[in-house]
């Protein structure tokens, strides 16, 4: 028995996946085939991109404009940090437009609308899982050839929950823009941007160590700094920010989850009459 | 209660149809905070009532034919009975599992073939790997697109595509089916073979409910009729009591 009626309380969301497992491969899969459907180099794309962005930095930062990069190979520590921005930044930004690219679609049928959004994600972490492979066969290939590299080991077992963080951060962020621009489409038009001024603000291209004064206290409050911080020290041994650090981003992170998940759920009952 | 396909309790469904700009922001944000009491604020803005106040039950097996003018809340009824949109008021209850087919390009893709579309079709609907695999003969045999399976389905004519979609939708039998003026472009002899598969379907124990604006179609699928006037409803006739009561009332 189904009851339609207003603020009515949808299935609960595990349930809703369960249910719509195979809808959800469905959405990946055809994601990630239009992608690349009438092009030549097709499923080569993926590979080219974090490589060619590095390489771009490399000869502008480093060589050019020669840019501290903490005694580390500077293709590998821009390529590092691009793993986990770039992760990051498609994410939230599919995530930003969901209504307006996906619109159509919430007004053919229902299904948990929920799964939309975990799609792109699943989508993007395959690309970040082929990034990742690429980076680990240069940085062993570094390491092989004599580049003095250190390795952290106790921080490996880490890895996975940087990523965990950066997935459920992009997510409420993402959500959370597309909620705001669902109605009126502003903020939606000005996200682009606000991530490239993120991009700036967050020591991909740059050590953190050199950062004091007020730009120290702005690193402290963007959320991604610490992730990319940290995963160039699990691969560089270089430093870390502080623990409380840590404490903060994920706490944000995970309240900013929750209302970002209420929200969405909110707007998208209705959001098929103005969007 | 257990006789009822389909329950509709006091159906309200109210619309803004003015523009979204920084006027209506104003009034958004006022509302939003319940600001209308202190400020001296004109909230009036262009509201339509597309229902109103629905009243009326279907029961399991039956074929009701949705008439009325066009504007008249057929689509805005259905789109809620599809939860793909809240009402304002009033509720809607009904079991098993319910397809409308709303619109013809129900989320296919041109790029992708026949048979990725139909996969991705059905599974949009909630069902399983396993259940379109048993499926998919019958699927691709009621529509006429064996040779087309693997063709991109931008290459299909749009009669080709209402085929898949009908096709994909009635055999993978739901327990309420809606068709929402689909026929519209078919030609004579696919009309009457979706006639025929929604009289089988139907005989089988799936609800249907449909709207066109062919009275020759409606006559000879549907039992009862319920009629559509800007957001009202009459109550529930047979068909034929029912297009009497659309012509009287529209036509003359």
């Amino acid at each position: 028995m189904k009851i339609i009626k207003k603020n009515n309380k949808h299935q609960n969301i595990f349930i809703s996946i369960l249910e719509y497992r195979f809808f959800l491969i469905q959405l990946v899969k055809r994601n990630l085939v239009l992608i690349y459907k009438q092009t030549v180099l097709g499923k080569l794309w993926p590979l080219l991109n974090i490589f060619l962005q590095s390489s771009v930095f490399t000869i502008i930062f480093s060589n050019l404009l020669k840019l501290p990069t903490d005694d580390v190979p500077p293709f590998l520590f821009y390529m590092c940090g691009m793993l986990v921005w770039f992760f990051f930044q498609s994410n939230t930004l599919k995530t930003s437009q969901i209504f307006t690219n996906f619109g159509h679609f919430f007004s053919l049928a229902y299904f948990p609308r929920l799964l939309i959004p975990i799609s792109l994600i699943m989508e993007n972490f395959i690309f970040l899982l082929i990034n990742f492979s690429i980076f680990v066969l240069i940085y062993i290939a570094m390491l092989i050839i004599g580049y003095d590299i250190n390795f952290n080991l106790k921080l490996i077992i880490f890895l996975p929950l940087v990523f965990i963080y950066i997935a459920i951060l992009s997510f409420s962020v993402g959500l959370f823009i597309s909620c705001l621009s669902a109605k009126y489409r502003d903020l939606a038009l000005i996200s682009n941007h606000g991530l490239q001024l993120l991009f700036f603000a967050t020591p991909i291209v740059y050590s953190s160590n050199y950062l004091d004064g007020t730009f120290n206290f702005l690193n402290y409050l963007n959320p991604v700094s610490y992730p990319v911080v940290f995963i160039k020290s699990i691969f560089f041994s270089t430093e870390i920010l502080s623990t409380n650090i840590l404490i903060v981003n994920t706490l944000t992170c995970i309240t900013l989850f929750f209302l970002s998940v209420y929200f969405f759920n909110r707007v998208s009952r209705n959001v098929v009459d103005y969007a | 209660m257990h006789n009822n396909a389909i329950s509709v309790k006091n159906l309200t469904k109210e619309y803004e149809i003015n523009v979204l700009d920084y006027k209506s922001f104003k009034r958004d944000l006022i509302n939003f905070f319940k600001l209308n009491k202190y400020l001296n604020f004109n909230i009036n803005t262009n509201k339509i009532l597309a229902l109103d106040n629905i009243n009326f039950d279907i029961e399991k097996g039956d074929i009701v034919a949705l008439i009325g003018k066009n504007g008249a809340g057929k689509s805005t009824f259905l789109k809620i009975l599809s939860d793909i949109t809240e009402p304002t008021s009033g509720e809607i209850s009904y079991s098993g599992k319910l397809i409308a087919m709303l619109t013809l390009n129900a989320g296919l893709v041109g790029d992708c073939t026949a048979k990725e579309n139909i996969y991705f079709l059905a599974s949009m609907y909630g069902y399983s790997k396993q259940q379109i695999d048993e499926k998919f003969q019958e699927i691709i045999e009621f529509a006429e697109i064996e040779k087309f399976i693997d063709t991109p389905l931008k290459k299909f004519s749009s009669g080709m595509t209402t085929r898949l979609v009908f096709s994909t939708i009635s055999n993978i039998k739901p327990d309420i089916l809606v068709a929402d003026e689909i026929l519209a472009n078919s030609d004579e002899n696919f009309k009457y073979k979706c006639i025929n598969k929604m009289k089988e379907i139907n005989s089988e124990g799936t609800t249907i409910l449909f709207v066109s604006h062919e009275e020759k179609l409606i006559k000879n699928l549907c039992k009862n009729g319920i009629y559509f006037k800007k957001g009202r409803t009459s109550s529930k006739k047979n068909i034929e009591e029912c297009l009497e009561e659309y012509k009287e009332k529209e036509i003359l």
